[in-house]
């Protein structure tokens, strides 16, 4: 017999997770939620050793062929490759993105942030440390970078990931903003590796206050800044137009190594990362906020003074763990959880545990197993899936084009704000149509490996079946009718009736019928909430 | 097949049918067409350049503002010449708007310039924000989207694909109206492995919450959608064949995907009225020209290609193009524009009073720049408002847009008669409860 309700384990673990299997479920009633929450939040750097042995040992494959040019050109390929770009120097991968279109084709560097996502995919389904998947998806999308802007920018996804994003999930977040305002892929998204002194770019500067840090609550617009209050500390309350303009000048110079000869200034040199260059900086920087930057004159003195500002701001806490908890809790995160998570990050500011310390207290809130508060989007739900069935991530390119109607799996998403993180926004009915073919047709694709039919229990009885996949895709017995309309459906497939030994079909149909029975299990709104 | 005026003449329609009908009988009309009406909205996002899109390219603080991006009055590449320009100034289309040009020498075409959201502020997101919910600045918040509220005011029946959105999801225009439903490929708009498994997924979202509510709309528009694409493909293969032996000329881009599709939807008859198009891309920091060449040859050629494709329901179409705002006069060194304000706004339709520019132009001389952008002397909701009172019927203009008064410009013909309260009471949150409409 199935629970009546989900157990506090399960909801949790909903919440803090990629979705809850069974086993997480056991282990947790026997250790813990405390200990298990401890556990997680102290991962070793890198994956889990059976993850790591996992995604060393992948291949995906790479297949082009030969082109002769002037410029040297390249033979065919066709080769199941390992995942090499994720290992791969910031001089290694931006020497890929100097031979395209000379000895090697842009596939290659296409192929950088393929094989990103596809660790991404293979992380999210099978780390053992699940709490840093899902706040590494979350930072992911908060410094959302779309690799379709540009080749420089893909070329820099794989370090983003393992340099600016992964190893800062639970540090702190000024080291994280630093990281990431120094990260290739994100100089060249929003242009300040482009920026020139003269007229300094200011796409960066505006989104790092309004959509990294401040928040949009804190545009105040073309208002006169010495008209804006001040804290306690002298800062203004908000930014405006001004301290954009400001924040470009500071942060000028802040470029890449990335060899270009830039007309009249200089030639930059070819490191492939980072490279602040003065002869880019702009020295008018003033006022920000209504602190004076204009006496610092050191190296990248003036963007760091912003940064400090920006990161230790009231607005910047509570617009962050805002968003944090809204990702865990729904549009509505309870007000307690929010005011101790900004408590958190305020009195942690210079720990470098400081995101860890903020976790913690989210997630050993009581509230982080109440009932399901939050629609579960498409990548969460699909992975979610394919850990209630025991399905293997497997690297291949159908992992691209699985939710490509929804543009919700990492460097997709167009703009840099980042997928908005509202269920009304996942309700449309093309997300629905998209993740529930995603439910029914991913196990059939290249990108998982599993036999549903071995999965299954051992067993004559079609009840008995139904009743043992839905207590491990949703955990308790689906109200009113749902489980005799699951039961009647699932009498009408052959391939079941073969599997509990009443008809006789080919195997590949009981395969085919058994994933039929577990995506329609999970397209139920019980599964679609966390 | 290019789209020429030839085309355009010959397959006009709806405009010379609606023109030739007198006014009593058009009054009685006025019922059946607040169904028959289609408002489409399509936004550019990004923040499109006016200034590029239709330039003033003769004027010597234009040239000397973009010395490198500029478009020519003159030369190879030059841009467009347009007639019926706003106070003595010439204006030029992108040279990469044939079809444009086209649209508007037929008349369904209007231009506006300088117009825009009243703001101070240049960030995207809080300007497409503010705009799709139908604020300026220092107005009280609303939640909703305007087309949310504009719905609502309509009195007849809506049907489930009365509202589409071609995107994958719906904007914050149609924000708090969940039945809005968003098909962005009609013919792959089903459910995976056909008729059991979507009645399975019916039969297990059959209660209440808001994603079972989200899951029974969904596979009733998939039923529809079927049934009306079988009729419609039916028809299409006993049409006799016209003298056209190609379709439409849509590109390969994503704004002929998202066109070409809603005009499937129009012609499946289903009661459609409202729809909107997003055309993403127009954020051009940076190498404008060839960025925007792009953008402005994908607008120009997917319009001219729907409006060529819907050619039996332009007198029923009213297409609005908008951005959230338009983009600094000088260029910067990146080749590039950065944020602005004032842009272009246009009206397509077979009832536009087309092939003529409406606005105040305000000038880019230094001293009329606001604080270095073209500033916005017609506020965009000043032209929707028109269009929704001419066109559909709106009987509350006040409940959409609650701090404009309404001061149609001309743009397009129609009956505005079922407009009560046109002028806004002195309090302008009335038809609202405290901060919130509808």
């Amino acid at each position: 017999m199935l629970p009546a309700i989900p157990s506090f384990e399960r909801l949790a673990l909903n919440r803090a997770t990629f979705g809850a299997r069974s086993v997480d479920e056991s282990y947790v009633q026997k250790i813990g939620w405390t200990a298990w929450v401890e556990d997680q939040l102290s991962p070793p750097a890198g994956d889990d050793p059976t993850l790591s042995r996992y995604i060393a040992s992948s291949t995906m494959n790479i297949k082009y062929s030969a082109k002769d040019n002037k410029l040297g050109g390249w033979g065919a390929v066709n080769e199941d490759r390992h995942l090499t770009a994720l290992n791969t120097s910031a001089l290694g991968l931006w020497e890929i993105y100097r031979q395209r279109n000379k000895t090697l084709p842009t596939k290659e560097v296409r192929r950088i942030t393929e094989e990103v996502v596809a660790a991404t995919w293979i992380r999210a389904t099978h780390s053992a440390y699940q709490v840093r998947e899902v706040m590494a998806n979350f930072w992911h999308n908060h410094f959302n970078v779309a690799a379709k802007d540009s080749l420089a920018v893909r070329t820099g996804t794989a370090a983003y990931d393992r340099d600016a994003i992964r190893p800062h999930v639970f540090g702190n977040f000024r080291e994280m903003l630093e990281a990431n305002a120094t990260s290739v892929s994100m100089l060249f998204y929003l242009d300040n590796a482009i920026s020139k002194p003269a007229t300094p770019n200011e796409n960066y500067a505006r989104e790092l206050l309004e959509l990294h840090t401040l928040g949009q609550e804190a545009y105040l617009g073309q208002v006169t800044p010495s008209t804006v209050t001040k804290n306690s500390n002298g800062v203004a309350t908000g930014f405006t137009d001004d301290d954009v303009i400001t924040t470009s000048r500071a942060l000028s110079g802040w470029t890449v190594g990335s060899g270009t000869r830039m007309r009249k200034l200089g030639t930059l040199p070819t490191t492939g990362e980072f490279h602040y260059e003065p002869f880019l900086h702009n020295t008018d920087a003033a006022l920000f906020m209504g602190k004076d930057l204009s006496g610092l004159r050191d190296d990248m003195a003036q963007g760091r003074a912003i940064l400090d500002i920006i990161a230790t701001h009231e607005a910047t806490a509570t617009f962050l763990c805002t968003k944090i908890c809204v990702r865990l809790f729904g549009d509505t995160p309870p007000t307690n959880v929010l005011n101790a998570a900004i408590s958190a990050w305020m009195s942690h500011q210079s720990q470098p545990d400081q995101l860890r310390q903020v976790m913690k207290t989210i997630l050993l809130s009581p509230e982080i197993g109440a009932a399901a508060s939050k629609v579960r989007q498409p990548f969460e739900k699909t992975v979610a899936f394919m850990r209630s069935v025991g399905a293997t991530a497997v690297p291949h390119r159908s992992m691209f084009s699985l939710l490509r109607k929804t543009p919700d799996q990492i460097f997709t998403w167009p703009a840099p704000n980042g997928h908005p993180d509202i269920d009304g926004y996942w309700l449309s009915s093309a997300a629905l149509i998209t993740e529930w073919k995603a439910l029914l047709t991913v196990l059939g694709l290249p990108m998982t490996g599993v036999s549903i039919t071995d999965e299954s229990l051992a067993t004559t009885s079609v009840n008995k079946l139904v009743e043992d996949w839905v207590g491990r895709i949703i955990g308790f017995e689906l109200p009113g009718t749902k489980m005799d309309d699951l039961i009647d459906f699932a009498m009408g497939l052959n391939g079941v009736l073969t599997y509990v030994g009443q008809k006789s079909s080919s195997a590949r149909t009981v395969e085919n019928h058994l994933r039929r029975l577990v995506g329609v299990i999970a397209a139920a709104d019980e599964f679609a909430h966390r | 097949m290019r789209l020429t005026r030839r085309n355009l003449l010959l397959s006009a329609t709806g405009g010379a049918f609606m023109a030739s009908i007198g006014p009593g009988l058009r009054v009685s009309m006025a019922a059946d067409r607040k169904s028959d009406e289609i408002l489409v909205v399509l936004f550019a996002r990004g923040g499109a350049d006016g200034l590029q899109l239709l330039a003033p390219a003769d004027v010597s603080s234009y040239q000397q503002a973009r010395p490198t991006i500029a478009v020519q009055p003159s030369g190879p590449n030059a841009g467009l010449e347009i007639a019926n320009g706003i106070d003595g100034v010439n204006f030029f289309l992108n040279p990469g708007a044939t079809e444009l040009n086209d649209l508007y020498a037929s008349g369904d075409l209007a231009l506006i310039h300088a117009a825009g959201i009243p703001t101070e502020n240049r960030s995207h997101f809080k300007s497409m924000n503010m705009i799709e919910r139908g604020l300026a600045d220092n107005e009280a918040n609303l939640t909703s989207g305007w087309l949310t509220r504009h719905i609502k005011t309509l009195t007849a029946d809506r049907s489930f694909m009365s509202t589409v959105s071609t995107a994958s999801n719906n904007p914050i225009s149609l924000l708090g109206y969940p039945q809005a439903v968003s098909i962005p490929d009609v013919q792959n708009f089903n459910v995976a492995g056909g008729d059991r498994n979507a009645n399975i997924i019916a039969a297990l979202n059959s209660g209440s919450s808001t994603y079972q509510k989200a899951a029974q709309q969904t596979i009733e528009v998939i039923n529809t959608v079927q049934d009306k694409l079988a009729d419609l493909e039916l028809g299409s293969e006993t049409r006799e064949d016209s003298s056209e032996t190609e379709g439409p000329a849509y590109t390969k881009g994503p704004l002929s995907g998202a066109l070409r599709n809603l005009a499937t939807l129009i012609k499946m008859d289903v009661g459609l009225d409202v729809a909107t198009v997003d055309h993403g891309g127009w954020d051009h920091h940076n190498n404008l020209v060839n960025e925007f060449g792009g953008q402005i040859s994908e607008l120009s050629q997917s319009l001219g290609a729907f409006w060529e494709d819907v050619s039996e329901y332009r007198g029923r179409i009213s297409l609005v193009f908008m951005t959230e705002f338009g983009r600094r006069l000088s260029e910067n060194a990146s080749n590039g524009t950065d944020h602005g304000s004032g842009s272009v706004m246009m009206v397509l339709s077979g009832n536009a009073n087309g092939g003529q520019m409406y606005g105040d132009w305000p000038g880019v001389g230094s001293s009329d720049l606001d604080n270095g952008d073209l500033a916005v002397t017609t506020d965009y909701r000043q032209v929707i408002a028109e269009i929704l009172a001419k066109r559909h019927n709106s009987p509350s203009l006040e409940t959409v847009f609650p701090t404009v008064p309404y001061s149609p410009l001309g743009i397009i013909n129609g009956d505005d008669s079922a407009l009560t309260n046109a002028v806004v009471a002195s309090n302008p949150s009335a038809g609202c409860t405290k901060h919130v409409c509808l």
